[in-house]
């Protein structure tokens, strides 16, 4: 890094649990369907947000993991909405929701085509999700990578700390292939403290600053 | 004032060409791809369209159908143009590759349409590792998927790389190939427009999808004559995941920064490119955008009348056409405007003319309430 940060909350989803710096924060779940996975989770986070129901579930899941994060931390109220950006990745692009949306056009029979399902046809939106609901107005992107690759998003974070105004850096890996799932995301702050060097196999470590 | 960026090399592959110069002459004579064509499927899909002619990309790249696809075909079509012409060695390690698209190989849905390519490349990174393949690049490409703003951001991202030292050249492309997935949903929306599309016109009433891949080589180093980059913003709405904010508050939080970040004054601003997708929505929104930060009186295009809406080509084939009317200190009219049809007073180009110019602001929104926004200069 070349601008000194501080990586200070992490949320991990997956394996049917919702870890918040390694603590979970949901009562273990044991439940194959993603759908009611999603669910169930919205439910006992008490969340009240009835444009929910209207996300596939990659904005579901990236929208949840956005969610635990944000309560744990108090960015939204230090920093200006354009000083805070939204980074995230993940393998599968939109695929998941792609194919559903392939279905509805791939046959003359039953050939019914939604706007609401097609909207979900790009990775991005679930940026744009987590944007809307947090009020979030800054640098925001999607990478696509054959797998998590935190130093990417680390580069990124630091090419907007030294040429733009962004302040803080909601990172992360948010995939879904069918009921497969994966959410990692941390928020990277601008700090007078240096950055640790980070090994991506402590993903499920929380990293602290020397 | 920021480190500028130069752009030394470009290409576009269009259905007007399949290079940047050919791409330009036709514009300025006033030429678009877009034509009225059926989208094949299920359902067929009839469109005003600009797609790409088979015969044009066979004889050009011909060669590479057997082990690419269409999409990756056009891409390395692009990007072999623009790197020719650079005279770079795409091959060293201090090369850089990004790439921008919305829906790659999304063609790979329908079965057996590539029997001969590994079916993983519909993952867009195996894709993008085949592509630099291609060029022996060593290098894992960096992807960019973010809906309609992706080609200005390759451009962005590759300014911002080149300014670290990392790198000496970033070769930066973007395209989308348009088919049934697209039309469909587009059509859903009803956000196609029946006829050649009006970009800010009265009676505007939606957009074409286009096909278009463009490519860019830049460098720090400074290169007399090249057209520079000087900086841009990425921002997002926060207000709606289909349609842009009815003040277009988002897009001026982008052209703000972009300005602030280039080192340059509002004021400064020559010339603008828009977005305008000639749907009724983004043309309110953008030119009130504009009129709002004093750019009432400044000369502002649209392009999609040209190419169509390409998607995640139109950041970069926009900035391309736009970096080269200011290296020829030409306006570009927006082809299909007649009838002023937004409600603030802007200056909508109507006619294609030399103009004194030096900075253009090109801008672009898309799905998800993303905006961005690039400053670019010429020398």
């Amino acid at each position: 890094m070349s601008v000194p940060a501080n990586i200070f909350t992490q949320v991990y989803i997956g394996k049917d649990a919702v870890l918040v710096n390694g603590l979970e924060v949901c009562k273990s779940a044991e439940n194959n369907n993603l759908k009611d996975l999603l669910k169930g989770w919205y439910a006992e986070l008490g969340i009240e947000y009835p444009k929910f129901f209207k996300m596939d579930h990659l904005s579901q899941l990236a929208f949840l993991g956005a969610e635990v994060l944000f309560r744990d931390a108090d960015v939204l109220k230090q920093y200006a909405s354009d000083e805070i950006a939204i980074l995230l990745s993940n393998s599968s692009a939109s695929l998941d929701t792609d194919k559903r949306y392939h279905e509805t056009i791939c046959s003359e029979e039953a050939y019914f085509p939604s706007p609401a399902v097609f909207v979900y046809t790009l990775p991005s939106i679930m940026c744009g999700e987590i944007a809307i609901r947090h009020g979030i107005q800054g640098e925001n992107n999607f990478f696509v990578c054959d797998r998590f690759d935190f130093s990417l998003l680390l580069e990124q974070s630091d090419l907007l700390f030294s040429q733009t105004n962004t302040q803080v850096c909601l990172v992360g890996w948010v995939q879904v292939d069918g009921n497969d799932y994966e959410l990692i995301m941390y928020l990277i702050e601008r700090s007078k403290q240096q950055i640790a060097v980070v090994n991506s196999s402590q993903l499920s470590t929380y990293v602290t600053l020397d | 004032m920021p480190q500028p960026i130069y752009i030394i090399a470009d290409n576009i592959v269009s259905p007007l060409g399949f290079t940047a110069a050919a791409n330009v002459e036709q514009v300025v004579a006033g030429h678009t791809g877009i034509a009225a064509t059926t989208i094949a499927g299920a359902r067929p899909i009839d469109v005003c369209a600009s797609i790409i002619p088979n015969h044009l990309l066979n004889s050009a790249v011909g060669y590479l159908a057997d082990n690419y696809t269409r999409f990756e075909q056009l891409i390395i079509a692009s990007i072999t143009d623009a790197v020719k012409q650079s005279g770079i060695n795409a091959a060293s390690p201090r090369t850089a590759i990004v790439l921008s698209t919305t829906k790659g190989n999304i063609d790979m849905l329908h079965e057996g349409s590539y029997p001969e390519i590994n079916p993983q490349r519909i993952y867009l990174a195996s894709s993008a590792k085949a592509i630099a393949g291609h060029f022996n690049n060593p290098n894992a490409p960096i992807v960019i998927s973010n809906a309609c703003i992706s080609g200005i951001l390759a451009i962005i991202m590759a300014a911002r790389l080149l300014r670290t030292g990392k790198y000496d050249y970033v070769i930066a492309c973007g395209g989308d190939i348009i088919n049934d997935f697209t039309a469909s949903g587009f059509q859903s929306f009803k956000a196609l427009s029946e006829v050649p599309c009006k970009p800010f016109d009265k009676d505007r009433t939606g957009l074409n999808l286009g096909e278009a891949f463009g490519t860019m080589v830049l460098t720090a180093a400074p290169t007399h004559g090249a057209v520079k980059v000087l900086g841009g913003a990425v921002s997002n709405d926060a207000n709606h995941i289909s349609g842009p904010s009815r003040d277009g508050s988002g897009l001026k939080v982008a052209i703000k920064a972009a300005v602030t970040a280039s080192g340059i004054a509002a004021a400064d601003i020559d010339t603008i490119s828009a977005h305008g997708t000639a749907t009724p929505y983004n043309d309110e929104m953008e030119t009130i955008a504009f009129d709002d930060l004093g750019m009432g009186k400044v000369p502002i295009n649209s392009l999609k009348g040209y190419f169509g809406h390409t998607l995640g080509g139109a950041g970069m084939v926009e900035s391309i056409i736009s970096a080269h009317a200011l290296k020829g200190q030409q306006l570009i009219k927006t082809l299909g405007y007649s009838e002023h049809g937004v409600s603030r007073d802007v200056n909508i180009i109507n006619q294609t003319k030399s103009y004194p110019l030096n900075t253009c602001l090109k801008t672009a929104s898309g799905f998800g309430g993303c905006n961005a926004a690039l400053i670019l200069q010429q020398q």
